[in-house]
């Protein structure tokens, strides 16, 4: 992403009209001449049928072709180089254009029409609207370059140097989460800095904070049991005694929360890791989704910690174990939170506090006025605008309105392949799309077009390449640019290019209705494909298991199916899929939910595609880890955790992969194929968590049917051993998406039959929880894992404890916990026979 | 029939169009989008500039016409080729009015006369705005546009009225009796 210094937010501010002799004209380019064809400009800024609507917004880019390669006169200041490209490869240049028709009786022929746009390197460019359309009514009311200058100012001045700027793995994790105080740890602090006068009002808010907490619990006091239900401690409800810097700022949030918090910064230095708790003290916290809702009030993680509960459900279940269990701790618990359903609690919110920390809130002065601009912090760079996967799902919804020719490239599904698979195809497999929105505003079409390109990028997570050769709005004008390019996806809102042969698959956005070109199976000859017969499945993958998008239950269906082996039936993951978005549609999951599974399906795409290329190249891959089983060890080989792909059942890999093949042989000849083995090389580089294929630990867990112990046992300890810096924790929990489950299905460690994975499970949820992340995930597991875990944690704690008996219990240094924690679980028989602990191997934490 | 309509800006163009075999582009006045609109919905529309194109479908006697009406501008003009391909008719609108422009309206009609793709359409032109005052003749028109000079071509100049519709079902009459005689 852009440098967040301002000054580069805005490149180039331009303006054009439509002139009833000449057509459309640009009038002004502000700050320079872009060096472009202004024709063209002017084009793509003034629509057709621009005088139908009254305000239409188009989408294009610059840099893309050498048409459209900008060259202004004076080099730009800010070097293009943010997206790794080289001078000779300046970054894409986003276009956001309003254009506006203004009926005039005064007017000659009665109409003026007017477009001003302005060229960002941002991809959230829907935070630039309310401005433009201000600066659209000022130029009406005095059109002058003035107009553009201050636009230009006014949006450069614009300070985003106080935005975090999230890891990968952190944008991952925000994206996929509803919680409006992710990452506020990341955002608050740096804001009350920044924004002088804000932090005064934090102030103020979290005393009102703490005094509408203070009455909350004098509230909740009668309802659940009287004395200690204020002062009550917790082993079950533990505080958080986070020691991150962040704690101690003014918001910590209710009046529990404040005062463990600021408890725990008398007792402990402050170093991240000692987040972990201490004997003796408080032991281990955990909320409840109560307090999720609670925190909504902004008060952060922190705030839950005064909840204590882990129990939840009722209040009098949660403080009986706070009774029996006698924890020493005197953090203030409000068991208020134990009452709390899921229900949201409105009455504690404050205004000032309800930001969601998806966004960095800032402003834009113009004109005397301050617009809040909202940035969203977890936008990739192919993700532009404010797309919607659902529309493009509504609108595209029958293979019945498919028409044209098939190809094995498009059709993986036969006849009754969906228009969306189709379309994801033609995006991967690199074919010339057209989006048609004949009648409709230019900016409609210029959406779909930016939704296709999420689409086809796992929306920004999996691959890259789309939004470089997307022309949102494309026209007659500039045809020539992208017409001949060898893939593109363009929107247009001119029905000539329907007769036009120069698409190979067109989508119409009014009817639904999806072309495959005629001309397709002379393009894109159908090219024989390797052979995938030589392979032998069994020996090398063992155990394969589904990784499919569908949950377990469709195994069932789908071995049924194996019985009728129908030509392409068996390439139902997809139908599958579709269907599954379908009803979660139909239920009103949100745009969130089905991006996510989309990225989900992207990923096991490449994942399916590094497997096809193993088998095809006789077992290289340049896209993902090798496909291995897990060797539990016996017959004299290396005990070693599997990799890679995991399939529903073993018949069908083979299946699966024929029917792909086609897919994936045209992608891997695409740029979107060379960008993913760039990432992946990259990415095999630079991951925190090395040396093992996360993703196909947790696939294991969440769907293997059966898994031996041996094997149990050795993803803990991996990812015990593995996770423990905060760049680990959120690169595995990118991992474990919430709708897939979250922590629950590590959680399930805590019931394993084998002491050892138990202790492990609880070492990693520890490790979790050193971090406010972390954190927020254990608090959205269910009140039994919860439960369970706080128990587990905490008799852990007690048996080291006892073991080592002189330990001051205040002082206890978390590294020394890690290794006494070791210590106890090799000392306890429980270790997997096969493999041996080293009880040296206790690393220290990496803080 | 695909027609395309087309005309200097102002001609009258898009009040003009409609016909469903033909695409019909108008040319050279700004009349054309009143002449598409009256011809379609019978009624006048005000006339705002067509920015880029209207396309609408015309049935008269059982003729269905797929009528493009493509903006008038200067600079858009070279984007007029890219309607050629498939078109069966072009109706060329005249502001009859305007005698400065004549012969600009000429020399883009011979233009576009001359691409391949349009090689075999039939050439309607209406001699629009005949209701003002000082309009030239079909006569005049046909003489100033050199028609009589065209040899291989199917053309007919008819006066035409975009605002009260006057002569438009005329010219369309004329072009699916002409485009059915070559299709048999």
């Amino acid at each position: 992403m852009s440098s967040d210094n301002s000054g580069d937010h805005c490149a180039f501010v331009l303006l054009a009209e439509f002139d009833k002799y000449e057509g459309a004209q640009l009038r002004y380019q502000f700050p320079q001449p872009l060096g472009v064809d202004e024709g063209v400009l002017a084009m793509s800024m003034v629509p057709d049928g621009a005088e139908t609507q009254s305000d239409d917004w188009t989408v294009f880019f610059l840099n893309q072709t050498p048409f459209n390669t900008i060259a202004p006169v004076l080099a730009l200041e800010t070097d293009g180089g943010q997206d790794g490209v080289g001078p000779e490869q300046p970054g894409l240049l986003c276009v956001l254009n309003l254009v506006r028709t203004k009926l005039d009786k005064a007017e000659y022929r009665g109409a003026t029409v007017r477009a001003l746009a302005i060229c960002t390197r941002h991809p959230f460019i829907q935070v630039f609207k309310p401005i433009l359309l201000m600066a659209m009514d000022d130029y009406f009311s005095d059109p002058s370059q003035d107009c553009l200058s201050r636009l230009f100012d006014a949006i450069n001045a614009m300070d985003l140097s106080d935005a975090p700027i999230l890891s990968r793995a952190e944008k991952i994790v925000m994206r996929c989460s509803d919680r409006t105080d992710i990452f506020s740890e990341k955002i608050l602090p740096q804001e009350t800095e920044a924004t002088r006068f804000r932090s005064a009002s934090t102030a103020a808010n979290s005393s009102v904070d703490l005094s509408s907490g203070a009455s909350k619990s004098s509230r909740s006091t009668k309802t659940s049991t009287d004395s200690d239900s204020t002062h009550s401690s917790s082993e079950d409800g533990v505080a958080v005694s986070s020691n991150d810097p962040y704690r101690s700022r003014p918001r910590a949030g209710t009046g529990g929360s404040s005062a463990s918090s600021s408890r725990g910064h008398q007792n402990k230095p402050p170093s991240p890791s000692e987040a972990s708790f201490s004997l003796g003290e408080s032991a281990v916290w955990v909320g409840d989704e109560s307090t999720t809702e609670e925190s909504n009030d902004g008060n952060s993680v922190l705030s839950m910690a005064p909840s204590g509960t882990l129990v939840g459900g009722g209040s009098q279940l949660g403080s009986q174990d706070k009774n029996s269990l006698h924890a020493p701790s005197s953090v203030h618990s409000q068991d208020t939170y134990l009452d709390n359903g899921p229900t949201p609690t409105p009455t504690y919110r404050h205004p000032r506090t309800l930001k969601d920390t998806h966004f960095f809130n800032t402003t834009i002065a113009y004109k005397g006025h301050q617009l809040p601009i909202k940035m969203p912090l977890s936008t990739f760079p192919e993700e532009v605008g404010d797309y919607s996967l659902i529309t493009l799902i509504k609108v595209f919804n029958s293979h019945q309105q498919v028409s044209g020719p098939m190809h094995p490239h498009l059709h993986t599904n036969g006849p009754q392949t969906h228009p969306i698979i189709l379309l994801f195809n033609a995006l991967i497999t690199g074919k010339r799309i057209i989006f048609l929105g004949h009648k409709r505003p230019a900016g409609e079409v210029s959406a779909f077009v930016l939704s296709a390109c999420a689409l086809g990028s796992g929306c920004g997570v999996v691959l890259r390449g789309f939004i470089e050769r997307a022309f949102p709005y494309a026209n007659l004008q500039n045809r020539h640019e992208w017409e001949l390019l060898p893939a593109y996806i363009a929107g247009v809102t001119n029905p000539i290019f329907e007769s036009s042969r120069m698409w190979d698959l067109l989508l119409d956005i009014g009817s639904g209705n999806v072309v495959v070109a005629k001309e397709i199976n002379t393009t894109y000859p159908p090219a024989a494909l390797p052979s995938l017969g030589g392979f032998t499945l069994n020996s090398r993958t063992g155990t394969l298991k589904s990784e499919s998008s569908a949950a377990s239950e469709d195994d069932m269906a789908r071995s049924k199916d194996k019985a009728e082996p129908g030509p392409r039936a068996e390439n139902n993951v997809d139908t599958l899929f579709i269907e599954d978005i379908r009803s979660a549609i139909e239920f009103r999951f949100g745009e969130t939910m089905v991006r996510m599974r989309f990225t989900e399906y992207v990923q096991r795409f490449v994942r399916l595609a590094a497997r096809y290329e193993e088998s095809a190249s006789g077992g290289t891959t340049n896209i993902g880890c090798p496909t291995v089983a897990f060797c539990d060890g016996s017959q004299g080989r290396a005990i070693r955790l599997g990799s890679g792909i995991m399939f529903s059942d073993d018949a069908n890999p083979m299946k699966e992969l024929t029917a792909n093949a086609y897919r994936i042989e045209a992608w891997r000849k695409t740029n979107s194929y060379r960008y993913c083995v760039e990432d992946f090389n990259l990415m095999q580089a630079t991951n925190a968590i090395q040396g093992f294929d996360v993703l196909h630990q947790l696939v294991r867990l969440r769907h293997a049917r059966t898994m031996p112990d041996a094997e149990v046992a050795l993803v803990m300890r991996t990812l015990t051993e593995n996770v423990k810096s905060y760049e680990q924790v959120v690169e595995l929990l990118s991992y474990v998406i919430p709708q897939g489950g979250g922590l629950l299905h590590l959680a399930f460690g805590l019931f394993h039959q084998q002491e050892f994975v138990r202790d492990m499970t609880v070492e990693l949820l520890n490790q979790l929880r050193c971090y406010p992340i972390g954190v927020l995930f254990l608090q959205a597991m269910n009140h039994f894992h919860r439960y369970a875990y706080v128990r587990q944690a905490y008799a852990l704690e007690k048996r080291l404890a006892q073991e080592q008996q002189p330990t001051q219990p205040g002082n206890q240094p978390p590294q020394h916990s890690a290794v006494r924690m070791t210590r106890a679980m090799s000392s306890s028989k429980s270790i997997v026979s096969g493999f041996t602990l080293p009880t040296d191997k206790a690393t220290p934490r990496a803080g | 029939m695909r027609l395309l309509m087309l005309g200097l800006d102002a001609a009258g163009k898009t009040s003009a169009c409609f016909v469903d075999f033909l695409r019909t582009t108008v040319l050279m006045s700004s009349c054309s989008t009143a002449i598409l609109y009256k011809l379609k919905l019978n009624q006048s529309v005000t006339t705002i500039p067509t920015v880029g194109f209207n396309v609408e479908t015309v049935t008269y006697k059982n003729v269905k016409f797929n009528v493009w009406d493509v903006g008038g501008q200067d600079k858009i003009r070279p984007l007029w080729r890219h309607y050629y391909t498939g078109t069966q008719g072009l109706v060329f609108v005249v502001d009859s009015q305007d005698r400065e422009r004549i012969d600009e309206a000429k020399q883009e009609l011979h233009r576009i006369l001359s691409d391949r793709e349009m090689k075999d359409c039939l050439l309607l032109v209406f001699a629009n705005k005949q209701d003002l005052p000082g309009a030239m003749s079909p006569a005049e028109v046909t003489e100033k546009l050199g028609l009589h000079r065209m040899r291989d071509r199917s053309w007919y100049v008819h006066p035409s009225c975009a605002t009260t519709g006057e002569g438009l079902f005329e010219g369309l009459q004329w072009l699916s009796q002409n485009v059915k005689k070559r299709n048999v």
